[in-house]
């Protein structure tokens, strides 16, 4: 049986968490995996994606040996995270989080040197390895390679993770949401950058919760919710799933979004909303040829709550109604 | 990673740390003798220092309120320095990264620890020697070297200990409040700056866990500030080996439980 590069099977997490109380502490436990199981295959870009909270950190942290499972297992390469830890360490290349991870008051190359004089880079190598990712990751084109941690742009700290994690040649890479907040030049450098990696038979496993980005940089794409995996496939086979409906778009100012979601809800349709500052934009499923029906709903309710409809649209399905089909919707954050 | 992989990391980050913060560097250098002070109002508190020194036996008041500082720095400079590592670490978000570099977290911490203190050792060495040269002349010099080098003999005990505090600090997520309660613990029964006689018995007793009382009278002697005995020495030296023994084994024990606690909870 050929092995995955990745392989969780039923991973289940609760974690407690403290709700108040100052001598007796309250608390509550949270399920925050709950049964999660993917593989990976060599040469693959899996994506993650999920709402805030559904689960993917906690998996990817499983995975790279950060965090032990309640029951369950990871496998990267056929080694077990729980009871071989040391081996999977050496064979996969972290990022967890873009903003921090570095030593402030270090340069890109101060930093990189340190993480490889640790992960035991050989000093005659160390060097050209550095300049390799600095390459790699843009850094060099950006000028930033002797620039302070704490004086980069997001994107240059997203690219400065990347460079860490590829320092060791891992075949196989753990990416927590790697072009969050970026610009939209940064996240394109990257998604080609792990695009060429896996051509080169590299295992990506990366977390999101952008689904555009998940739609055209993923081969297959998991999507989690609640601590579960609720649709996996190649994007464009999870779009058929609902290639009978549309989906009306509307960016709305100054509403209560979750009392539109329960009425819209009450009339038979599934809506995902997400706050954006002062406006919400909701995406609301409805079958062919419903579309006047939803758009002459949407209008009553929002003249009934007093707001006002900036922009409406009917949009193709995208991998956002394969989550509403799939999970009923409610909010993305 | 191999432990040398570690030593030249942690090498190279201390000093391109204090490259990098310039302020800090001088701070460092100045900062002893800000405990100088703190030891010279103590001294005001019997009367005047060399009321101190009488009370502490010692022949050189000076050179003492000097080395003292010096044995208050690296005493306890061993717990802080492995257990404000994973802290420090754990701020910067940099934890993670280092947890899965390495096959084994208790041996980044165990060398890291050590580099660091021996690190801020030599550093406080270097802050003191100038005042000790011109206190004392060159043999002040060499005895301040030579208090140093018994206290980095006398931290051995304290490393596992270190580690041990470096893992519950992260288990707790209660950030720097295992290292408040154990170095004012630590420098409270080894009797830095006052006689271990001018505790309550029980203290005194409860002092003779305590690796620091010993690097301390350890330090003492190397300093000359008694007479130094042959048995002297030598009690100093057992107690210190049982001590290593003891409290390194008992930490080997707890840390890999506490390893895995910590990973059941999250490394964060």
């Amino acid at each position: 049986m050929a092995t995955y590069a990745i392989e969780t099977r039923e991973l289940r997490k609760r974690y407690r968490t403290r709700l108040g109380g100052f001598l007796r502490g309250q608390y509550k436990w949270v399920e925050a995996l709950r049964g999660v199981s993917f593989h990976v295959d060599w040469g693959e870009i899996y994506g993650l994606l999920g709402p805030n909270g559904a689960g993917k950190t906690t998996t990817v942290k499983i995975i790279a040996t950060l965090l032990e499972p309640d029951s369950g297992d990871a496998f990267v390469a056929g080694y077990s995270s729980v009871r071989d830890p040391g081996r999977v360490r050496q064979i996969i290349g972290v990022m967890l989080s873009v903003e921090r991870g570095f030593f402030w008051k270090l340069t890109a190359r101060e930093n990189l040197k340190y993480f490889g004089m640790l992960y035991g880079l050989p000093s005659s190598k160390l060097g050209d390895k550095i300049e390799e990712v600095l390459e790699l990751t843009g850094l060099k084109e950006l000028g930033a390679e002797e620039k302070r941690f704490e004086d980069m742009s997001l994107g240059m700290k997203a690219r400065l993770g990347l460079a860490r994690a590829l320092l060791k040649d891992p075949q196989v890479l753990l990416l927590d949401e790697p072009t969050l907040g970026l610009d939209p030049p940064s996240a394109r450098h990257i998604r080609g950058l792990l695009r060429e990696l896996a051509n080169d038979g590299r295992a990506v496993l990366v977390t999101t919760h952008n689904m555009f980005e998940a739609e055209i940089l993923c081969d297959r794409i998991g999507i989690i919710s609640d601590g579960r995996i609720v649709a996996e496939g190649p994007p464009q086979e999870l779009k058929r799933r609902v290639s009978d409906t549309v989906s009306i778009t509307a960016t709305l100012t100054g509403i209560v979004a979750e009392g539109l979601s329960a009425k819209v809800s009450g009339s038979g349709y599934r809506m995902l909303y997400r706050v954006e500052g002062e406006r919400v934009r909701v995406r609301i499923q409805a079958k062919r040829g419903e579309e006047v029906e939803v758009l002459n709903l949407l209008t009553r309710l929002a003249r009934d709550s007093g707001t006002r409809i900036l922009e409406v649209r009917v949009e193709e399905p995208t991998l956002e109604d394969v989550f509403i089909a799939i999970t009923g919707g409610g909010r993305w954050e | 990673m191999g432990v040398a992989g570690i030593v030249k990391a942690e090498l190279y980050l201390q000093i391109s740390w204090l490259r990098s913060n310039r302020i800090l560097f001088a701070l460092q250098l100045f900062w002893p003798y800000t405990a100088i002070l703190v030891i010279y109002v103590m001294g005001s508190a019997y009367g005047s220092v060399e009321n101190l020194a009488s009370a502490l036996g010692v022949e050189d008041p000076l050179l003492y309120i000097v080395a003292a500082s010096a044995i208050m720095f690296a005493a306890s400079g061993i717990i802080d320095q492995t257990a404000s590592v994973a802290l420090w670490h754990r701020w910067l978000g940099t934890l993670p990264y280092i947890y899965t570099s390495t096959p084994s977290f208790t041996r980044y911490l165990l060398v890291s620890g050590l580099t660091s203190s021996l690190f801020q050792s030599a550093f406080n060495f270097l802050a003191l020697a100038p005042a000790a040269f011109i206190i004392g002349g060159l043999s002040s010099g060499l005895r301040l070297f030579l208090v140093f080098a018994v206290m980095i003999i006398g931290a051995l005990p304290l490393i596992g200990l270190g580690i041990t505090a470096a893992i519950a600090s992260i288990l707790a997520r209660e950030e720097g409040n295992v290292l408040s309660f154990l170095n004012p613990l630590l420098v409270f029964l080894g009797g830095v700056f006052y006689p271990i006689e001018i505790l309550p018995r029980i203290l005194q007793e409860a002092s003779t866990i305590i690796p620091v009382r010993y690097v301390v009278d350890a330090a003492r002697l190397a300093a000359g500030f008694q007479t130094p005995t042959g048995q002297g020495i030598l009690l100093i030296l057992y107690s210190l080996a049982l001590l290593i023994v003891l409290y390194n084994g008992l930490a080997s024990l707890g840390v890999s439980r506490l390893e895995r606690a910590t990973r059941k909870r999250g490394l964060y």
